[in-house]
């Protein structure tokens, strides 16, 4: 690769993308406006929640006129806020009968009015509230019963003679406020005095005795809201008045009871802050916005150059006239990559500083918000070139696959649903930065970047290193398929072509060679992906061991054997082969068999160290434990063949059949079996299942290739599933029975038992041994493989059936 | 020189299958002469040339230029190669002085040898006209012209045209025409592909017919006309792919799964 060529293509790809205007409008002019308008959006928005006045509507209030003021010259009290002023934004409107009416209540005496009409009368005027919220005309309504006073009278009676009666404890049967509201009525009900020493003190829980009468109801107002915005907002604000106003009202209660309304307040906290509660505060809230803003500007800053630096140039036909010239393939994606990187890094730049400004000038006038804090740019610009990078050779590498500009954007979409839930996980409260989760990747480096920004320099530090291998390592990866895009002819000179299912069965049965194409195999994974997914959703789970065993055996066979086999039957012609099950010899099988039992201390070791990472929620743990159980149930051969035999057989043709055999390239066995490994771990539903399946996967499918069978395969997996499942089966007893077995393991509950480490050492070591035999398992290349370089590479060639190996 | 010897190149497409684009074709070109590849369109003139400017790797066959294999020795192939394409098109945001230096400077020419040489080309082909217009604004006569000034500007042995001259109105084209002549006498190798009769009666010294991927004919124009009995080339171009279509006794090209079958009946 010649430098001079790389830094030649980059000046003519940045001068090029810098005269197109669409390109210069996303990446300088969008972030300049963006934001500011945000900020004074957001801004005129929260002076509209504070300052919006809501129009409530109130009924029965005039029976209040002996409790704690609610009301005041037709406003709420305002004592009930946490300044006066705002009662200001609540607009109050007393809704009562016809004045006579009223009059003729307050002129004769409350038992001529009878209770009939009293109701009567609030209904009306309930229908005429509820009319006016469901209109609009109001936002809320608040309606005391026509009984609320009576009621709220009978209770404190009620309380009263229970304190002079000597009784203690709490009132019970208190039922919740008709509205569902949580008043906190009953919480501030008074509880019975402390006349002597015998008395309880408040809040103790005493059963009451059986002479005494239960409480009566609480009184219940009733508040009416619709679904607006406003409607709830006035609902948010009355919630609260009510609130403060029952505490008011708990506490005459209690003085009428000769009770220190403080007694219900024993305890007083006093915090003691150890830095700036809100500089804190903010160094919280921006350490989760701006590691997200980064990643998804650098992703939209790389996107729309990838697509006009590779698709559309491909569309406008410079990319042929571009690989006629002597820049090799590999100096043109270099180019480019770096291009895209520049104009990654410069959006993500110029819409973090246009934030930062909007947040000086407009957001420190919003509550709780304010600029964000100065290290932050310094955790920024270190995270700045690794994610740039990242995502700039992902897209230059779904770019390069698109046939035109158009066809590019459409694969926008799918990058961003398999980014986003990567940038929204550290979101989550129980997602913290630890050495599980810093291993997935853009996850991982969000979380560490909050983690800076919050601060945590040591806790940063500690995953600096983890974080830092698998981002660079997930670079290296999209770079290497961008370069592999470029090589492919297939890619760069894609037309564009009639999709029809029956052309394309056509195609696929006349032009069907030996083995599967890596298109193929990966299909083949992602319909048992999606099999498994909505078959756990629809299929109930077992609940004996039989059915445990028959649904475990239907599901290996039906969704993952019968399609491996039906499509090595129709898209390949050589189904035995692919399936690699032409060879058949007993050595290397009894050589797996061997490897399994050294290995399954080593295997044991992994899967603690697996479950430490990424330790188990409560209900995977549950149901692990009810799988367990029933397992044990399961009578010997049937668990034999649902749990030992049927993953052995129906996984291994799958897997490191059709799979493998579908990522075979000659000289590139690595890439198969690696493939293949990740392909059987994604399978798994279980993220521990999954690694620990990753890992399996690597060693049985180097075995398969050494070997170039199936059948050692199949022998280390049943082996290896016999193993674990004595895991579940090992009782104590024999533990104590044989207690030489107590050197080499102890019982756990998680995998059941582990291996102490000088067991794990030798099985590794043992291991390592029969590893040798397998490494020294002939590897010869077919008479057909000097004709290769010249084929098209997109197409695999036969693994040749009269050679032993591969 | 341009040596092609069974050259052979196939496809997969979802409508024909195994679509077989060329099948052993063999030609040679030398220097100081212009050796054209005529053929209907879909003939497989571009599949030839892709692969002879290393754009493509063939299925089967070699392909020297200078010496250099194409498939080994690509760099060295596209050093010595000057190719020009009715799909290579021009930057639509560079000028075509922009372009023809860009192109002149992959090709490792330093600044100081450069400029004066793009200045002689571009008085040579008369692009004083597109020299500070952009791709997006040149007319066609134009973009052709910045694509042969980028073809000469490293001054390459062997000059690879494929119909070169689409697109262009009767003046431009016979300007072109007359610029690969004078290029020949230069003692360059040019291929030329066309499916214009005229063209290749008027400008190549030797001439391949080929047809649905397959060299029907190959020689000089008089060698042709004597052979085939036909002074009119078109005549002679019709008659061939017309006993082509129908005749039996040659060989075929099968695509057997994984294996290429050369058989006669």
């Amino acid at each position: 690769m010649k430098l001079s060529n790389v830094k030649l293509i980059i000046g003519r790809e940045i001068r090029d993308q810098l005269r197109d205007r669409r390109t210069m409008f996303m990446i300088f002019v969008l972030p300049v406006l963006l934001y500011p308008l945000l900020g004074l959006s957001l801004a005129q928005i929260s002076q509209f929640v504070q300052e919006q006045v809501v129009a409530v509507i109130v009924v029965g209030a005039e029976q209040l006129k002996d409790l704690p003021p609610l009301l005041e010259d037709n406003r709420f009290f305002g004592e009930l806020f946490d300044r006066p002023e705002e009662s200001q934004q609540l607009r109050v409107m007393v809704l009562a009968e016809h004045s006579d009416v009223a009059q003729q209540a307050e002129n004769t005496q409350q038992s001529e009015i009878t209770q009939q009409s009293a109701e009567q009368t609030f209904q009306r005027l309930q229908e005429q509230a509820q009319a006016a919220v469901a209109s609009g005309e109001c936002d809320a309504a608040l309606l005391f019963p026509p009984d609320f006073a009576q009621q709220l009278a009978s209770f404190r009676n009620w309380a009263t003679q229970r304190n002079r009666s000597g009784r203690g404890g709490r009132p019970t049967g208190h039922a919740p406020a008709a509205n569902g509201a949580g008043l906190g009525v009953n919480d501030a009900a008074p509880v019975a005095p402390v006349a002597d020493q015998d008395a309880l003190p408040v809040g103790s829980h005493q059963p009451a005795r059986a002479e005494a009468t239960p409480s009566p109801d609480p009184p219940a107002p009733q508040l009416l809201t619709g679904a607006s915005e406003r409607s709830l907002i006035a609902e948010r604000r009355l919630l609260d008045i009510l609130r403060r106003w029952s505490e008011l009202v708990g506490r005459r209660n209690l003085e009428a009871l000769g009770v220190d309304p403080a007694v219900i307040r024993p305890i007083a906290v006093r915090t003691i802050d150890l830095a700036d509660k809100q500089q804190v505060r903010k160094a919280v809230t921006w350490g989760k916005i701006l590691p997200m803003l980064l990643v998804l500007w650098a992703m939209t800053g790389a996107f729309y150059p990838a697509v006009d630096l590779c698709a559309g140039e491909k569309e406008r036909g410079t990319l042929e006239t571009l690989l006629s010239s002597p820049a090799q393939r590999s100096e043109i994606v270099v180019g480019k990559l770096v291009t895209i990187i520049l104009f990654s890094m410069v959006t993500a730049v110029l819409n973090l500083v246009s934030m930062a400004i909007t947040g000086l000038t407009v957001l420190h006038q919003m509550p709780g918000m304010g600029p964000p804090p100065a290290a932050a740019a310094l955790w920024l610009a270190a995270a700045l070139l690794p994610v740039s990078s990242l995502f700039s050779a992902l897209c230059l590498a779904l770019a390069a696959f698109a046939r035109s500009t158009k066809e590019g954007q459409y694969y926008l979409m799918p990058l961003m649903m398999v980014s986003l839930p990567l940038v929204i996980l550290p979101f989550s409260p129980a997602f913290e930065l630890n050495l599980g989760n810093s291993l997935i990747p853009v996850a991982g480096l969000i979380l560490l970047l909050r983690s800076a920004i919050e601060g945590n320099y040591w806790q940063s530090l500690q995953y600096l290193l983890p974080v830092t291998v698998v981002t660079l390592l997930c670079c290296y990866l999209s770079i290497r398929w961008a370069i592999e895009q470029f090589n492919s002819e297939t890619v760069l000179f894609r037309e564009s072509e009639q999709f029809s299912i029956r052309l394309w069965l056509r195609h696929l049965i006349h032009t069907r060679r030996s083995l599967p194409t890596a298109g193929m195999a990966i299909f083949f994974a992602v319909m048992v992906l999606v099999a498994r997914f909505f078959l756990s959703a629809i299929l109930p789970s077992p609940t004996s061991s039989t059915a445990l065993a028959l649904t475990t055996t239907a599901v290996l066979a039906g969704v993952i054997l019968a399609p491996a086999v039906a499509l090595a039957l129709l898209v390949t012609s050589d189904p035995a082969g692919t399936l690699l099950l032409k060879r058949f010899r007993l050595l290397p099988i009894m050589a797996a068999g061997a490897m399994a039992v050294v290995l399954h201390p080593l295997s044991m070791a992994a899967v603690s160290a697996i479950r430490w990472l990424y330790p188990s929620g409560g209900p995977i743990t549950a149901q692990s434990q009810q799988f367990a159980e029933l397992m044990i149930g399961t009578p010997l051969w049937l668990a034999l063949l649902a749990f030992v035999l049927a993953p052995a057989v129906c996984e291994e043709l799958a897997f490191r059949g059709f799979v493998l055999s579908g990522f075979w390239r000659p000289g590139k066995h690595w890439k198969a079996i690696i493939y293949s490994a990740l392909l059987f771990g994604v399978t798994h539903a279980v993220v521990q299942q999954s690694l620990n399946a990753v890992l399996l996967g690597l060693l049985i499918g180097y075995i398969a290739v050494k070997t170039g069978s199936v059948w050692p395969g199949m022998a280390f997996h049943a082996v290896h599933n016999a193993l674990k499942l004595t895991a579940v089966w090992l009782p104590e007893e024999v533990i104590e029975r044989w207690p030489h077995l107590g050197l080499l393991l102890s019982r756990d509950t998680q995998p059941n038992y582990v291996f102490y480490w000088p067991a794990v050492l030798l099985s590794g070591a043992l291991a390592l041994g029969l590893l040798c035999y397998f490494l020294r398992l002939p590897h010869r290349e077919s008479a057909e493989t000097p004709c290769q370089p010249q084929q098209d590479m997109d197409y695999p060639t036969a693994i040749p059936a009269s050679s032993g190996h591969l | 020189m341009i040596d092609v010897r069974g050259l052979t190149k196939h496809y997969s497409d979802l409508r024909r299958g195994q679509f077989v684009a060329l099948c052993d074709v063999s030609f040679q070109s030398w220097p100081g002469e212009i050796f054209g590849l005529l053929g209907p369109n879909g003939a497989g003139k571009t599949t030839a040339l892709r692969i002879l400017s290393t754009v493509l790797r063939p299925t089967a066959g070699t392909a020297l230029i200078n010496g250099f294999d194409v498939v080994t020795q690509p760099d060295q192939v596209r050093r010595c190669i000057g190719f020009v394409s009715a799909n290579t098109a021009v930057y639509d945001r560079m000028t075509g002085w922009e372009m023809v230096e860009y192109f002149g400077r992959l090709h490792g020419i330093p600044r100081s040898v450069l400029r004066p040489r793009m200045e002689e080309l571009f008085a040579r082909l008369n692009m004083h006209d597109c020299r500070d217009v952009l791709g997006a604004k040149m007319s066609t006569g134009m973009k052709q012209k910045v694509s042969v000034a980028r073809a000469l500007v490293h001054d390459p042995p062997v000059l690879i045209f494929d119909e070169a001259t689409a697109g262009l109105d009767v003046l431009v084209a016979r300007a072109l025409l007359e610029t690969i002549a004078e290029l020949r006498q230069q003692g360059k190798c040019i291929l030329y592909s066309t499916h214009i009769m005229r063209e290749a009666e008027k400008l190549c010294d030797r001439i391949g017919i080929l047809h649905r991927g397959r060299i029907l004919a190959l020689g000089t124009l008089e060698e042709l006309r004597s052979q085939n009995g036909q002074d009119d080339l078109e005549e002679l171009f019709f008659r061939l792919i017309t006993e082509h279509d129908r005749q039996s006794g040659q060989p075929r090209c099968d695509d057997i799964g994984d294996q290429i079958a050369l058989s006669t009946e």
